[in-house]
């Protein structure tokens, strides 16, 4: 299944207009000082983010499915897979993997490698574990992910900017929404 | 590189985003011209890595209107203007940022101003980073021509 959603993902990637990452690396990184600047408080920056990540993954979410050609997936693992392979490649040009499934497969971790955002990027000594930099990526998954009714929770659980190895991200699926409401229910 | 329309998703939440932690109009564009003076500042020093000193002003305002205005917008400026007096009238005449903007033909406000500015900060930093300190205004016209005036200040 992975091998499959490799090739898609690089053949939408192939397909769709590219611009130079630089300009996004740069922007966002203005942004985040800004954002910094105007909240003072960390964790209010996070929540930022991430709302920013959300409202943008609510419209991502269309332009996935027209240009992947992706239909419906049969469970929360294949979901997982089109994400990583299909979702971080096709708007960001990455690979992501992946792994560290619970045993309801409801969570699991994904990695990121060659974030583009955090690039030339390096976090003060204070920031580091306080400051979710490219926290807008939850964001986005979660605005997604609940326009095809899925209800997740993610966050950051590893970050190469505060000296982790690897970058993480957790995924939870806390309720599959159902398509409709039932007739009489409110 | 990434997908254009990522940076696009992006950007637009940004001017979004500034809009709303601003206090007034005024105070956003302030903000957006600042966060474009940094990026465009940045970025000409990565562009220009191999790319000797110029020697006019005229070359570094090429510059901006061909290799910087391709990598940021996949098209050069279409048209430059000057009075050879240091101010330099640069047409965009499908600016790339407004391209996506629809708008209710109803609607009383149809100012979209603040989907440019930042681009007018990117002009006064890349022209910072040459040496140049300038004034940079911005004119909307017709659906997605912008012109954008570059006024040297000595």
């Amino acid at each position: 299944m992975s091998k499959k959603y490799d090739k898609l993902g690089n053949d939408v990637f192939n397909k769709v207009e590219k611009i130079n990452s630089e300009l996004f690396t740069l922007t966002y990184g203005a942004l985040v000082t800004q954002l910094i600047k105007d909240y003072e408080d960390i964790e209010q920056v996070n929540i930022k983010l991430e709302q920013m990540g959300y409202n943008i993954g609510i419209r991502l979410i269309e332009e996935f499915l027209a240009k992947s050609g992706i239909g419906r997936c049969s469970d929360f693992i294949e979901t997982a897979e089109v994400i990583a392979k299909v979702g971080f490649k096709m708007f960001l040009g990455i690979n992501a993997h992946v792994g560290d499934w619970d045993a309801d497969r409801k969570e699991f971790h994904l990695t990121i490698e060659d974030n583009p955002l955090i690039d030339f990027v390096e976090l003060p000594e204070q920031y580091k574990h306080k400051l979710y930099y490219s926290n807008i990526l939850c964001g986005v998954i979660r605005g997604a992910l609940e326009m095809v009714q899925m209800k997740v929770k993610c966050t950051f659980v590893k970050c190469t900017l505060s000296d982790d190895t690897t970058s993480e991200i957790k995924v939870v699926l806390e309720e599959v929404l159902s398509d409709m409401i039932p007739v009489g229910y409110d | 590189s990434i997908s254009a329309s990522c940076f696009e998703f992006f950007y637009i939440e940004m001017i979004d985003c500034i809009m709303k932690s601003s206090s007034d109009k005024q105070h956003a564009h302030k903000k957006l011209d600042k966060l474009g003076f940094k990026v465009g500042h940045r970025l000409v020093e990565r562009l220009s890595l191999d790319t000797a000193l110029f020697p006019e002003l005229l070359d570094s305002v090429k510059f901006i209107c061909k290799v910087f205005w391709a990598m940021v917008f996949k098209k050069t400026i279409d048209g430059l203007k000057t009075n050879h007096k240091g101010v330099f009238v640069l047409t965009d005449s499908k600016f790339q940022w407004l391209q996506h903007l629809s708008f209710d033909s109803s609607a009383s406000n149809k100012d979209c101003s603040e989907y440019v500015q930042f681009t007018a900060g990117l002009i006064k930093g890349a022209m910072s980073n040459f040496g140049f300190k300038c004034i940079v205004t911005f004119d909307i016209q017709q659906v997605s021509t912008c012109v954008f005036t570059i006024k040297i200040e000595s």
